[in-house]
């Protein structure tokens, strides 16, 4: 444990995101010096230099922080209700079963005209649809397993199911009309793309929620890392609590995914850089690893479209990349430490 | 004396679709340490888990404290009833320190952090199981022995007046499952608290249980004062092994010696 | 054993001609006969430029995969094992893809050898991080390492395309993974490297046989199981590379082929196992492509979500069966 104290440790990493967000909203393909940046933030800029920050910038930076936000906690959630360390929602399957919610709702509601028959507000709640059935179908399989629950195999179930959301994706895109394909396209590989202060308010208003939540009942979290048995033995209704941090995981996984697309593996490191950084059982381990989470899909977005201008990478492919190697670290390291 | 622990009436349990208690009933007393004795699968691990509400019993009532059990809160029955079960589990980097916190769950609110008196209870379940010196230590760097009494820390820490104990000699070394029946028995008589624990081993009911409850096939054999239940003769029957009681100069209580073949 | 073959030797025979009678249009029989004759008109021209090429490829390459997974199902004791999601077919597919980055277009003799040094070392990364990994590695981790790795590599290959657009045209087709529109001329590649991996397969199939035991006891019966392994291995890279350098990256067709040759032919040992492998590949390539031209008339599905379809379910069962030891 480094010999800083935990309230001093988050004042840091908020300290970062703050930065991060800043020279974030700076860059671009009319980069902004952080002095007019933080001249617009407060009021004071010029016109131009505040349309660009309000309008252009700033809702993709904060929806990128946002959703990494919600993403992490998922994974966190995930980590602890499966005490499994390799546990998140693109392993087990939720983020690519959001995505056949999402793909699923462009197709069914869109017209010839290939204009949307109901408003596009109902995307989250298709989102979260799909995840559910597809975490449902997950548990089920891993509660009811012939072999015993065991955690490395929730894991296997979930890459399965993964694979087939997404070939019913593809088949869906290509039987859906053409211009919802190439829109469901963009958005499936992870970007923030083209982001409105309204997608921000929808994911604000589900942190905020969550957060609430997890204010009231986040002792239980802690209490998970404990086998059911003990668990329950120290007060704890272990079915409930599980059931609760499933389904809070899944609406998070849901919500960020409706907005941002499928970034993958944010959920899977975010808590185990803010293990190592913080440490998992000191308090304030959910908010380190949300801002955490922040911090790489701010990045990884940032990088996404300032590293091969005028080319947009996908955020989602970035993470991947720095998120894969990480995992297959783990997996060794866990498989040596339980072996 | 008076007041009973726990009170089995009619109690059927399954489990792994066996069904491993047969109509049991059954008075615990207040303030003493009880052994649950008996052949493997005879049912008296499920006895204490359906005690403890960890198993929900098909048929029967069950009585813990003077409450029937579903009248309880799980934070309730926490404060009032600490079990360790028979393989507990954490993460191998969680140190002492945090498992024992987490003993403290059913006392603690939302998510205010540790308050005084959780940290005196802490503090005083680590000194009882003379964990102190180890306490920033990850359990995963633990011995048998310190991981046992790690644990037992935890349900310490509990604050319960009644404590449940799954085999906790199990996988321990002679001279560790002394050191830890020492602490149980240091528990019951210093702090009066009552214990109910489920042992294998004769000898160590024989020395530190005040009363066995021997349970067979799913019932129970025999209940009462330890001497008065572990005889010759019961051994023999329950476990299906002849057995002798010797007296051993300088030991208050006999020492059980199986004989095979008898 | 030899009834068996026989029979799926017919079936294959009748999958072929489905193959070439269905599609976006129906032929009659006396069409596709007419066409195989030489004659002239759209509609032979259909059946000879476009049906006969793509059947072509997906035998060639449903052999070839299928007997990449059984043989790398073998060499390392694992019924989930193979190439698709084990990453050796994506880090093929990355190596060409670099390739054209770097070069332009290249020719097919060094997309071949591109695709067969990405395979080889894409499986030697994996199993290099499970034997780090300890002998406690059970096929569960050897699958998640395999996932991850595909997942890292696709990611790779899209930065690589997005970066590089004249890449991005040229080999967004072929990433897709399926047989339609292939050249004849991508048989060059597949056919030889499925005749040495069959002819290699065939040859050390004794000695997988005994491999079904554990190490130590396939030792002391005289087998050298480490250079076995790593033959089986390198065999199965080879195939794998060969099928990607002629339809791209196509995942599940080698867990679906091996695990469904096992149902046909419960008792056989390892060589009645590889032509029956071989054979149940070709035919379920073959009817996945019928089905991917027919389920989105007008359009075409990739064939990958074909078999992701048929294969997933197959991947549960397999997890769900008690036999299958522990994972």
């Amino acid at each position: 444990m480094s010999p800083i104290a935990a309230p001093l440790r988050l004042a840091g990493l908020a300290a970062c995101l703050a930065v991060l967000t800043v020279v974030a909203t700076g860059l671009g393909s009319s980069a902004l010096p952080l002095d007019r940046v933080t001249a617009a933030l407060i009021g004071r800029g010029e016109t131009m230099d505040a349309v660009i920050v309000w309008t252009l910038r700033l809702p993709r930076v904060v929806l990128a922080v946002l959703a990494g936000m919600a993403l992490a906690l998922a994974g966190a959630l995930l980590q602890r209700v499966t005490r499994n360390p390799v546990a998140a929602p693109s392993i087990l399957g939720i983020t690519d079963g959001a995505a056949v919610g999402v793909v699923a709702f462009l197709w069914i509601f869109s017209d010839d005209a290939n204009a949307l028959t109901v408003s596009i507000h109902w995307q989250p709640l298709a989102a979260a649809l799909g995840a559910l059935v597809f975490a449902a179908l997950v548990a089920v399989l891993a509660l009811f397993d012939p072999q015993g629950r065991s955690p490395l195999r929730i894991i296997l179930y979930g890459i399965s199911l993964a694979a087939l959301a997404k070939a019913a994706v593809t088949l869906m895109m290509i039987l859906g009309p053409v211009y919802r394909a190439g829109q469901a396209l963009t958005w499936l590989t992870g970007s923030v793309g083209a982001a409105h202060w309204q997608d921000v308010g929808t994911v604000a208003a589900g942190l905020i929620a969550a957060t609430l939540i997890l204010v009231m009942v986040g002792c239980h979290v802690r209490q998970l890392v404990l086998d059911p048995e003990t668990a329950q033995a120290t007060g704890v209704s272990v079915g409930r609590a599980q059931l609760l941090f499933l389904v809070l995981a899944v609406a998070l996984t849901a919500l960020a995914v409706s907005q941002v697309g499928a970034v993958g593996f944010v959920g899977l490191i975010a808590p185990h850089i803010a293990r190592l950084i913080h440490g998992q059982f000191t308090g304030g381990y959910l908010a380190a690893t949300a801002m955490i989470g922040g911090v790489l899909v701010l990045g990884a977005d940032t990088l996404a479209r300032t590293l091969a201008p005028p080319v947009e990478l996908p955020a989602g492919a970035l993470t991947a990349l720095v998120g894969a190697p990480l995992f297959l670290w783990l997996l060794l390291k866990e498989r040596r430490t339980h072996g | 004396m008076a007041e009973a622990l726990a009170r089995l009436r009619n109690v059927t349990a399954r489990y792994d679709g066996v069904t491993a208690l047969h109509t049991v009933g059954l008075d615990l007393p207040e303030g003493l340490v009880t052994a649950f004795c008996g052949p493997n699968g005879s049912g008296k691990s499920t006895a204490l888990r359906v005690m403890r509400g960890l198993h929900v019993p098909s048929m029967g009532d069950v009585e813990v404290a003077g409450r029937p059990l579903g009248d309880w809160s799980p934070r309730e029955l926490a404060k009032s009833v600490a079990m360790l079960s028979q393989s507990p589990d954490a993460p191998p980097e969680l140190t002492v320190q945090d498992l024992v916190r987490l003993g403290r769950f059913a006392h603690q609110r939302g998510f205010r952090g540790q308050r005084a008196e959780d940290r005196i209870a802490c503090d005083r379940a680590l000194d009882a199981t003379e964990m102190t010196h180890l306490a920033e230590r990850p359990i995963g760097r633990l011995s048998g022995g310190q991981l046992q009494r790690a644990w037992i820390a935890m349900t310490i820490a509990q604050d319960a007046p009644h404590i449940f104990l799954d085999e906790p000699t199990n996988h321990l070394d002679v001279s560790h499952a002394f050191e830890v029946l020492e602490l149980v028995k240091r528990l019951n008589r210093s702090e009066g608290r009552s214990i109910v624990l489920v042992l294998h081993d004769l000898n160590m009911a024989m020395r530190y249980a005040d009363r066995v409850v021997l349970f067979d096939k799913g019932h129970i054999a025999a209940a009462g004062p330890t001497q008065d239940v572990l005889t010759e003769r019961r051994i023999a029957e329950v476990f299906g092994i002849g057995c002798r009681l010797i007296e051993i100069e300088g030991q208050n209580v006999p020492t059980v010696v199986p004989l095979p073949g008898n | 054993m030899k009834k068996t073959a026989t029979l799926l030797v017919l079936v294959l025979g009748l999958a072929i001609g489905a193959s070439l009678h269905l599609g976006l249009n129906l032929y009659s029989p006396a069409t596709v006969l007419a066409a195989l004759g030489g004659a002239e008109g759209t509609d032979a021209i259909i059946i000879r430029t476009l049906r006969i090429p793509r059947t072509m490829v997906a035998i060639c390459a449903g052999a070839a995969l299928g007997l990449s997974g059984f043989l790398v199902q073998s060499a390392t004791r694992n019924p989930l094992a193979e190439p698709g999601l084990l990453g050796i077919n994506a880090g093929a597919a990355f190596c060409v893809v670099l390739g054209v980055t770097l070069w332009g277009t290249v020719g097919l003799a060094a997309m071949g050898a591109l695709a067969l040094a990405g395979g080889l070392a894409t499986t030697g990364v994996l199993f290099g991080i499970v034997a780090a990994a300890g002998r406690t590695a059970g096929p569960g981790t050897t699958l998640l390492a395999g996932v991850t790795l595909a997942a890292m590599l696709a990611s790779l290959t899209q930065v690589l395309l997005l970066v590089d657009e004249t890449a991005l045209e040229t080999m967004l087709f072929w990433l897709s993974g399926g047989f339609a529109d292939r050249s004849l001329a991508v048989l060059a590649l597949g056919l030889p490297s499925l005749v040495v991996g069959m002819i290699g397969a065939l040859a050390i199939s004794a000695s997988l046989d005994v491999l079904r035991l554990d190490d130590d006891s396939a030792g002391a019966l005289g087998v050298r199981v480490t250079g076995v392994r790593m033959g089986a291995l390198a065999l199965g890279a080879l195939l794998a590379a060969g099928a990607v350098a002629m339809a791209g990256p196509v995942v599940f067709l080698g867990l679906v082929a091996p695990h469904l040759a096992r149902r046909v032919a419960p008792r056989t040992n390892s060589a009645g196992r590889i032509v029956v492998t071989v054979l149940t590949g070709a035919i379920i390539a073959v009817l996945a492509d019928i089905v991917a031209r027919l389920i989105v008339l007008p359009g075409e599905a990739p064939v990958g979500a074909v078999l992701a379809l048929v294969g997933v379910p197959i991947l549960v069962s397999l997890l769900r069966r008690k036999a299958e030891a522990a994972l």
